[in-house]
């Protein structure tokens, strides 16, 4: 056995063909950038907790018009879709740019002599910014030159992000090779730098020239991005304001003047933010061509995503409304499954031979056996916490969805588990009921049965309960004592009930109802409560301390059959539980989540933030934030007499978002998705799984075919 | 000629029990110089000196110790300003500044006493004037308390008392607390009092096995509540776990929030049946086993666990640390942020504990993190954004993120196997020091962070080594 392993060594040590590992071996994969080297472009990944890039080939030669391969490429087949190998060729090579990289920019740049080349660049957690000729790697991989250590550029902080600008070939609506780039970074210490990115007369990867700086004062540079093929504007995602901050590359000043603030124009989002994109240029029938930049997605830090006009500035309204126009409301952030972590727009595609009149971009909708090639005007991809990839009908404010596509019908939120009492009520005259609003077509918000609406209801477990806990207050410790009135007092700490009283959903209050599961009696003289039984009876409540610090209860007098409650003893321990009573006795519960308190005989309704607008919505009754609601029901019939007594039901939300995932990958963590296009492939989507050590692939338009979607680890 | 040595022991053990081999340096067998083996807990006394439990994990000796280690000397270690994170050639082998990876010096150790073994987090009384920290094997908490000059003794023993493996109370007898592990102080007020008690509060890590029906394990987990004056009464107990509520698992990491009077835990271990004697212990293997317990601790022993899962949005399998933010006691401002350190995958969670009380605790914030994260620490920065520092064990690093930012700001590496503890040291202004026990490498590491940038942050030290 020693024997084969020696002798499989040694082959590998002497074999000359250059096996190309298809495993990144990450650990942390955090950064993805694409970089040109020559008839391949490499998508560098960062493996973050190791230092390190990992870089896979991509070959970028077409394939001939009779399917063959082009003798010209030095790319080969075995090598397309596979990491640079390291001189041991089992594993990948490995790039140590410096402590923790995190973000990279990519660049496709002229060679003096013509030849294609490019470089990445690396910011990480060191105060400098490493340059990777990319060409370099493929050129020690085929051991025709040294392998060189990556340029660093030294700074005075670490680098937030860094990006490159690109410049698109009209004609092919692909990114063309240029003789220089400019990139822009932000740092910690809250700078913003021009660089300019070039070759050197050898063709060889040199440290960039930093053209222009300026400060971004009171802005928390979370991300930047650039518009598609241009350099003139660059965006700063702000993870401390609100939205994001947009820049003229002409209005920053030059390296050699006086610091200054940089000229800022605000996109508010409605919070701060994680990341933003900018459009591609894009195509609609019987309209100009739109151009790049002219809409940005922007990804909250809550995890929601909202996109905006560049133009103006400002969130684009609440669909059906044109997204040009300003519309009654501007449109609710749309969320995804876990929190959305960043964005990226696919490459819209021009109409053609192939596509006579837009919208042309293609993505595959439902599975293989019932999904079809649905086709788009303007797409993005939203890469989550939870692994998946959703992808965003931009114009449309929506995410793109099974249903819409096959079954519209199955979009509505129905029932999975119909209402339920427990414990069951034997009560015949009367009995208990839980009934589903009734549907009114005429009425935004209300128009299906228990006024559920998509993209608002979800799919949860809904509870109606009667006397029940209240959160935060199942079991307090406390001392009771006597008022001079002749009621209870109940002292508590910390003096806090009036969060309770006050609380919107709530409204803790007089005739709500303290019950006692715990007696602590001084050591002698109070028997009577001694003896007390654990939760034998509930006190109302008279009222709730201005200092929030006690509640006033009433006594139980006794009646003919049953023993009261007013204790002789003048002091005593309790451990109080305090239950909904009152007007509201009913607390109405989205599986952990308190919704508001429901009263017998009268209409409970859930309004819930918006999610989705998974509809083509008639502009007369519009998807306003006044009419989302989840769930409406009313009780009616004979209250319970047992406290805790539930009703229980389950929703399903009918939306089902394409998704693309790695089935080996389930706690996810995606931090970065690009897109890729290249003369080879186009709109090839790269999302790193950093929680999963995963890089995931994904073709929009082959996801249900085998290698439509792969994984890396 | 095999059958000598057998004989020899045999002769050997009739002869009368085998000698204690008790741990440095108190043994009479090998090296006696005074050293860290498998350090966890620490703490930092009122004078800046570091006590460090050793938790004796691979049995070598008959029990722990707990050592306290000269302030001075540590203040040298970091006036020294070496840089040993990165070699100082740039080739092979590679090579660190002299002095990065001196041993102890024997005059550094102010004090050592003999404790049980596996001892984990490790806390002071409110005086300052004595540390403990729990023996999982035993059940027992270990007490000792500190003289003026650094030296220690048994808690409630004489000034030369040094063996204080007995401990301070049986938990298990008095509780029916197993495996004590997290130690931190708090108050409580028991119903019908007018006043708060200080308290120390001790949760289980092993859940107690109540019975065992047709072969399945029906277990509890128990926090107790030790009078701070007196550590061997409890106050009262609560569950943290039964049968009825978070499946009777153990707890791992808690803290204590003294404006909203409640302990946060997390962590999942339990019981299992398999192999021979009484039920196994160990962590949860569900994936879905990762959540937030709340306990109200002026209930007292009616305290009802709240639980929140933190397995779901986003998914995260267990939670190895648990730190409050956003709190100010002082005025009477309840914590608002709950920092979690989680696996599968490595993260850094940001959990929002909102006022209101209609609402649940929710993840804010999701940040990668190294490998396997464990212990991590608030360092308060003067009119800015806080930074966490967070050990990565696995990578044997140390992470600094920035709360304004929102971003891990620096990756410091080559602390050594299995960092465990951080522990917040006296800094002069404008810095951060934080000393951290490496478990697998018998060391304390002593880190230095430039708080308005800590992406200079500088590995000064790395002190003590296995044998």
């Amino acid at each position: 056995m020693k024997r084969l392993l020696a002798l499989s060594a040694a082959l590998a040590a002497c074999s000359s063909t250059v096996v190309s590992p298809s495993s990144g071996d990450f650990v942390g994969p955090t950064g993805l950038a694409v970089a040109q080297a020559g008839d391949r472009d490499l998508l560098f990944v960062t493996s973050t907790a190791t230092d390190e890039l990992r870089a896979l080939q991509i070959c970028t030669t077409p394939p001939l018009a009779d399917g063959g391969v082009d003798s010209s490429s030095t790319c080969s087949t075995k090598e397309d879709y596979q990491f640079v190998p390291a001189p041991m060729r089992l594993f990948p090579a490995t790039v140590p740019t410096g402590d923790r990289p995190a973000r990279i920019a990519g660049t496709r740049l002229l060679r003096p002599d013509g030849g294609k080349g490019g470089v990445a660049l690396v910011a990480g957690a060191d105060s400098s910014l490493a340059v990777v000729d990319a060409r370099n790697i493929v050129e020690a991989m085929n051991h025709i030159s040294p392998a060189r250590a990556p340029i660093l550029l030294q700074l005075s902080t670490p680098v937030v992000d860094v990006v490159a600008a690109t410049s698109i070939d009209t004609a092919t609506n692909i990114d063309a090779t240029v003789p220089a780039v400019k990139a822009f970074l932000a740092t910690r210490g809250g700078q913003l730098l021009v660089l300019d990115v070039h070759l050197d007369s050898s063709g060889n990867a040199q440290a960039p020239t930093v053209l222009q700086r300026c400060s971004l004062g009171a802005v928390v540079p979370a991300r930047l991005a650039l518009v598609p093929g241009r350099d003139d504007l660059v965006y700063v995602a702000d993870s401390a304001g609100d939205g994001a901050v947009r820049i003229s590359t002409a209005s920053i000043p030059t390296i050699d003047q006086a610091p200054q603030a940089c000229a800022i124009t605000r996109l508010p989002a409605g919070g701060p933010l994680r990341s933003l994109a900018l459009s591609p240029q894009w195509f609609e029938a019987n309209q100009p061509d739109h151009p790049a930049g002219e809409l940005a997605v922007m990804t909250l830090q809550t995890g929601g995503v909202v996109i905006a006009r560049t133009s103006d500035g400002q969130i684009i309204p609440t669909p059906p409304f044109d997204y040009r126009s300003s519309g009654p409301q501007t449109m609710e952030p749309v969320l995804v499954g876990g929190v959305a972590r960043d964005a990226s727009f696919l490459r819209a595609i021009r109409p053609g031979a192939a596509c006579a009149s837009a919208p042309c971009t293609p993505l595959w909708v439902g599975d293989s056996v019932n999904g079809k090639l649905q086709r788009f005007n303007l797409l993005a991809a939203i890469a989550s916490t939870d692994g998946g990839l959703y992808f965003l009908d931009v114009l449309n404010r929506r995410l793109v969805n099974e249903n819409y596509f096959s079954n519209q019908g199955a979009l509505v939120p129905v029932l999975s588990i119909a209402p339920i009492l427990s414990p069951v009520s034997t009560v015949t005259s009367n009995p208990p009921a839980l009934t589903l609003a009734p549907a009114d077509a005429t009425t935004a918000g209300r128009q299906n049965l228990g006024w559920v609406n998509p993209g608002v209801t979800r799919a949860t477990r809904w509870r109606a309960i009667w006397h029940a806990d209240v959160p935060g207050l199942e079991r307090r410790g406390g001392t009771m004592t006597h008022t001079a009135t002749g009621t209870l007092l109940f002292s508590t700490q910390p003096a806090d009930l009036t969060l309770w009283a006050t609380d919107p959903l709530l409204h803790l209050g007089p005739g709500d109802v303290v019950t006692f599961t715990t007696y602590y009696p001084p050591a002698s003289g109070c028997d009577d409560v001694a003896s007390e039984t654990s939760a034998r009876f509930e006190l109302p409540i008279v009222s709730i301390a201005a200092d929030g610090s006690a509640l006033e209860l009433a006594t139980l007098p006794d009646t003919p059959s049953v023993k009261g409650f007013n204790p002789t003893c003048p002091k005593f321990g309790v451990v109080a539980e305090v239950r909904t009573a009152g007007d509201h006795p009913w607390l109405v519960l989205e599986n952990a989540d308190t919704r508001g308190r429901a009263k017998t005989g009268e209409m409970f309704v859930a309004l819930e933030p918006r999610n989705d607008y998974p509809l083509d919505y008639d502009p007369k009754l519009p998807p306003l934030a006044s009419t989302d609601i989840a769930i409406a029901f009313t009780l009616s019939g004979t209250e319970p007499t047992i406290a805790n007594t539930q009703w229980t039901f389950t929703m399903t939300s009918g939306q089902l978002p394409t998704l693309v995932r790695d089935a080996n990958s389930p706690q996810g963590l995606a931090s970065q998705v690009i897109e890729y296009s290249s003369p080879k492939v186009t709109n090839l989507l790269f999302a790193t799984l950093t929680g999963a050590n995963a890089l995931i692939q994904a073709a929009p338009d082959l996801l249900p075919v085998k290698g439509g979607v792969l994984s890396y680890h | 000629m095999k059958l000598a040595p057998a004989l020899f022991a045999l002769l050997f053990l009739g002869c009368g029990a085998p000698p204690l081999v008790l741990p440095p340096p108190f043994g009479q067998v090998g090296d006696q110089t005074p050293r860290l083996f498998f350090p966890t807990g620490m703490a930092v006394t009122g004078d800046g000196g570091l006590l460090v439990a050793n938790g004796n994990y691979n049995h070598a000796f008959e029990a722990g110790t707990m050592v306290s280690l000269d302030p001075a000397w540590i203040n040298s270690l970091y006036a020294r300003g070496l840089r040993c994170e990165k070699p100082i050639n740039n080739g092979l082998p590679a090579q660190f500044a002299a002095g990065c990876d001196d041993p102890i010096p024997t005059a550094a150790f102010r004090g050592i006493a003999m404790i049980g073994n596996y001892a984990g987090p490790l806390t002071l009384d409110d005086a300052g004037t004595s540390a403990y920290t729990g023996s999982r094997d035993t059940n027992i908490l270990n007490g000792v308390s500190l003289l003026p000059n650094g030296g220690l003794y048994c808690h409630g023993g004489g000034s030369s008392d040094i063996d204080c493996r007995k401990g301070v109370i049986d938990l298990n007898a008095a509780a029916l607390l197993e495996g004590p592990y997290a130690i931190v102080p708090g108050v409580g007020r028991l119903p019908g009092s007018d006043t708060d008690a200080r308290v120390l509060y001790v949760a289980a890590l092993i859940p107690h096995v109540d019975q065992i029906q047709s072969g399945t394990l029906y277990t509890s987990a128990t926090v107790a509540a030790l009078d701070m004056n007196d550590p061997t009464q409890v106050v009262f107990s609560m569950l943290a776990s039964s049968a009825f509520f978070a499946s009777g698992i153990g707890v791992g990491p808690m803290v204590f929030e003294p404006v909203r009077r409640q302990l946060f835990m997390s962590g999942c271990f339990q019981r299992y049946l398999g192999g021979a004697g009484s039920p196994s212990s160990g962590r949860c293997s569900s994936l879905s086993s990762n959540i937030l317990r709340v306990l109200d601790v002026d209930a007292g022993a009616s305290a009802q666990v709240r639980i929140y899962d933190m397995s779901i949005n986003p998914s995260t399998g267990s939670t190895s640390g648990l730190l409050l933010g956003g709190g100010d006691p002082a005025s009477g401002k309840p914590a608002d942020t709950l920092w979690a350190s989680v696996r599968n995958p490595d993260a850094l969670i940001e959990m929002d504990l909102p006022v209101t009380p209609s609402t649940a605790p929710a993840i804010r914030q999701t940040t990668s993190l190294p490998v396997s994260p464990a212990d991590l620490v608030r360092i308060p920065r003067p009119g800015g954004s806080d930074l966490i520092a967070v050990v990565a064990s696995r990578l044997g690093a140390l992470v600094i993120y920035d709360t304004g930012a929102r971003a891990v700001v620096a990756q410091l590496e080559r602390l050594g196997d299995v960092p465990f503890t951080l522990k917040l040291l006296p800094a002069p202004a404008g810095t951060a020091r934080l000393a951290v026990s490496v478990f697998g490498d018998c060391r304390v590491a002593f880190v230095e962070v430039p708080i308005d940038q800590p992406w200079l942050a500088a590995l000064r030290g790395r002190a003590g080594s296995c044998p």
